[in-house]
């Protein structure tokens, strides 16, 4: 199995449906793994690659209900489609809830669940590639140093260099050599390049520290109250008046 | 009437009862309509004995010939009793010593011979009057003993039909109760099987649910290019088996759904714990119970009602499944055992780690309407028991040395299986 095979979990604690499900998604061509229990599954590790995981709501023991909590909760989330013998309308609502990407009512279509796999797979491939591109960024944001993200938050709230080197107290010169860099560690050609990237970087917990600390300002700045999508064009325009 | 108090019969008690008295009695009634037919009977009876023997001298005295006298005496003691009788005896006595013996007309006793005669008459017709007074006497007691023993055969013959009424009424009513009986039975089969549905339901689902998706999957594997066949027929086998599955759980449900007859026939204890666990199976793992079954080999076969020994197993567990219902998931086990039980009965034992019968309740359990369940009909154990004893056998239930309560069957073995 080469890292990129998609993998296609399934949880069910009767052996009939569990060789059922096994087959039809192998008939697909994709790699299956089944499990009697949710701590099978808890049990077992995971490949990297992406993956999606059929789970059956009423599983005994330990409910089948805090598996969905527990995978978003943790680092690598994976799409889930929900099985369950008697759906209630609550209990579908707090699944979708749960990044549920279906909620199937036994007996369903063999095109349901093939068509709920593959959605739940390209979903997850795209979260997959979402979270490698987030985990460059984090490389290169835990390049800087405490000062150039000092120097990095004012710029991205639109101050000039002249401003920058007032309010940290040092040379403008300084100020520009500290930009240069911050511009070269991020790997962003231009100042609306650096906003979106700390936009991606917003809100991670491992950048949680350093933008706002920056003086207690947020990095929307004055412009806190404005909308988000056009709060990058607007300050890029500041940047490259500088 | 008026015979039975001229022979000096016990007239009193008797009166009740009609005596047939072919003399005496019917002639009797018609005199002195209602003034004392009693006192006329005894005069005619006398008048008879008077009558007779002047009739016997006269005939004597004319024919010459002296012994008519006696069948007088007879007569008279035969229609009158002991009292005319004597009177015909003696009168037959003066009479004949008067009017036939010499010297005539007179009483002297003339010659020894005569004296000796006299005598013998003397005694002969006293004698023949109390023998025949009594003779009769003893005939109408006999006849009246007679009449008494008939009007007891046929008062026994109407206590015996009446008897053989109630009988019929009671069996009738014995055939009406069972037939309750079995209808409440039913209905709280019915009623159990409802608690259950759930369970039922995703018991028949879940293998329904795996014939489609193998239904789907085989398709696949057919249509791919190449036909993969191995897999297809893999799947074609699961769903035969998945359909089995589905209509052995139907096959349970619906034979405890029917109306029916009891029928007697040979059962296997271990097979119907097995059959009740697998019906019970849903139910068990929806409520997290985990259950234990421990089936001796070799166990005797009972006779009973399948549908009614598996009904009072499928109750127990119920109970055994509730009493755990406040229970930590850890402390949720159930454990089913057959084991050989007195005279070559069986004994199946449901125990569980529940909270127990309280001391109090422990009697009432298996009265109806008792239900220590909020919902509960408190039918279960009651109608268990009476199924139970049905079958001769006994239901008892005994709390655990640590938590829980144990429920036992013991059951009779089969009458003629070799025991």
């Amino acid at each position: 199995m080469t890292p990129e095979e998609p993998v296609v979990y399934v949880v069910d604690d009767d052996a009939s449906v569990r060789e059922a499900l096994s087959s039809l998604i192998r008939s697909e061509g994709l790699h299956v793994e089944t499990f009697a229990s949710a701590e099978g599954f808890r049990a077992h590790p995971r490949a990297d690659a992406p993956a999606c995981l059929v789970l059956d709501v009423q599983l005994p023991g330990s409910s089948g209900m805090d598996l969905p909590g527990e995978l978003s909760a943790s680092e690598a989330p994976i799409p889930i489609i929900f099985i369950t013998g008697h759906g209630t309308i609550p209990m579908g609502v707090r699944a979708m809830k749960e990044g549920a990407v279906e909620f199937l009512t036994k007996p369903f279509g063999d095109a349901e669940l093939i068509g709920a796999v593959r959605q739940a797979l390209q979903r997850d491939r795209a979260a997959r590639g979402e979270r490698a591109e987030l985990a460059e960024v984090r490389q290169r944001w835990e390049r800087l140093t405490p000062r150039e993200r000092q120097v990095l938050a004012l710029v991205v709230a639109g101050r000039m260099n002249k401003q920058i080197a007032s309010e940290l107290g040092a040379a403008e010169q300084t100020i520009k050599v500290h930009r240069g860099r911050v511009m070269r560690k991020l790997e962003a050609r231009s100042v609306p390049d650096l906003v979106r990237l700390v936009e991606r970087i917003a809100g991670q917990p491992w950048a949680a520290d350093a933008p706002r600390r920056a003086e207690g300002r947020s990095l929307a700045g004055p412009d806190d109250a404005g909308p988000g999508p056009s709060y990058p064009r607007g300050r890029s325009a500041g940047g490259s008046s500088d | 009437m008026a015979a039975s108090r001229a022979l000096g019969g016990r007239g009193g008690s008797d009166r009740a009862r009609p005596v047939p008295e072919p003399d005496g009695a019917d002639t009797a009634a018609p005199a002195g309509p209602a003034s004392d037919p009693r006192r006329s009977g005894i005069v005619r009876s006398y008048g008879v004995a008077v009558a007779g023997v002047a009739f016997g001298l006269l005939l004597s005295l004319t024919l010459e010939i002296p012994p008519l006298l006696i069948p007088a005496i007879v007569v008279s003691a035969w229609y009158g009793g002991m009292g005319p009788g004597m009177l015909a005896a003696v009168l037959s006595i003066v009479g004949s010593q008067i009017v036939l013996a010499q010297p005539s007309y007179t009483l002297r006793i003339a010659t020894l011979d005569h004296a000796a005669y006299l005598l013998v008459f003397s005694l002969t017709a006293l004698f023949v009057a109390w023998l025949t007074a009594t003779q009769r006497r003893t005939e109408v007691a006999l006849r009246r003993a007679h009449g008494e023993l008939s009007q007891r055969v046929s008062d026994l013959a109407r206590a015996n039909e009446r008897l053989h009424g109630e009988m019929m009424g009671r069996e009738q009513a014995a055939d009406a109760l069972r037939e309750a009986q079995a209808d409440l039975a039913h209905v709280t089969r019915v009623t159990m099987l409802g608690e259950i549905t759930a369970s039922i339901a995703h018991d028949v689902s879940q293998p329904l649910a795996a014939v489609v998706i193998n239904g789907g999957a085989c398709r696949r594997w057919l249509d791919a290019d190449p036909p993969n066949l191995a897999e297809a027929r893999a799947a074609a086998e699961r769903i035969v088996e998945d359909a089995n599955r589905a209509s052995q759980v139907v096959r349970r449900v619906r034979s405890l759904m029917h109306r029916q007859v009891a029928e007697r026939t040979s059962i296997d204890v271990g097979e119907l714990v097995r059959d009740t666990v697998a019906l019970m199976h849903g139910e068990l793992a929806r409520h997290h119970v985990a259950v234990r079954t421990e089936l001796r080999e070799g166990l005797p076969p009972v006779a009973g009602d399948r549908v009614g020994l598996q009904q009072v197993l499928v109750n127990l567990m119920l109970n055994g499944i509730d009493a755990m219902s406040e229970s930590d998931d850890e402390r949720r086990w159930m454990a089913i055992r057959t084991l050989a039980g007195e005279a070559g009965g069986v004994v199946v034992e449901v125990e569980d780690a529940g909270r127990g019968v309280r001391p109090e309740d422990r009697d009432r359990i298996f009265e109806a309407f008792f239900s220590t369940r909020p919902g509960g009909l408190g039918m279960g154990l009651a109608i268990s028991r009476s199924i139970v004893e049905t079958h001769g056998g006994r239901l008892r239930a005994a709390p655990n040395e640590g938590a829980g309560t144990t429920l036992r069957v013991s059951l009779p073995a089969e009458p003629g299986g070799g025991a």
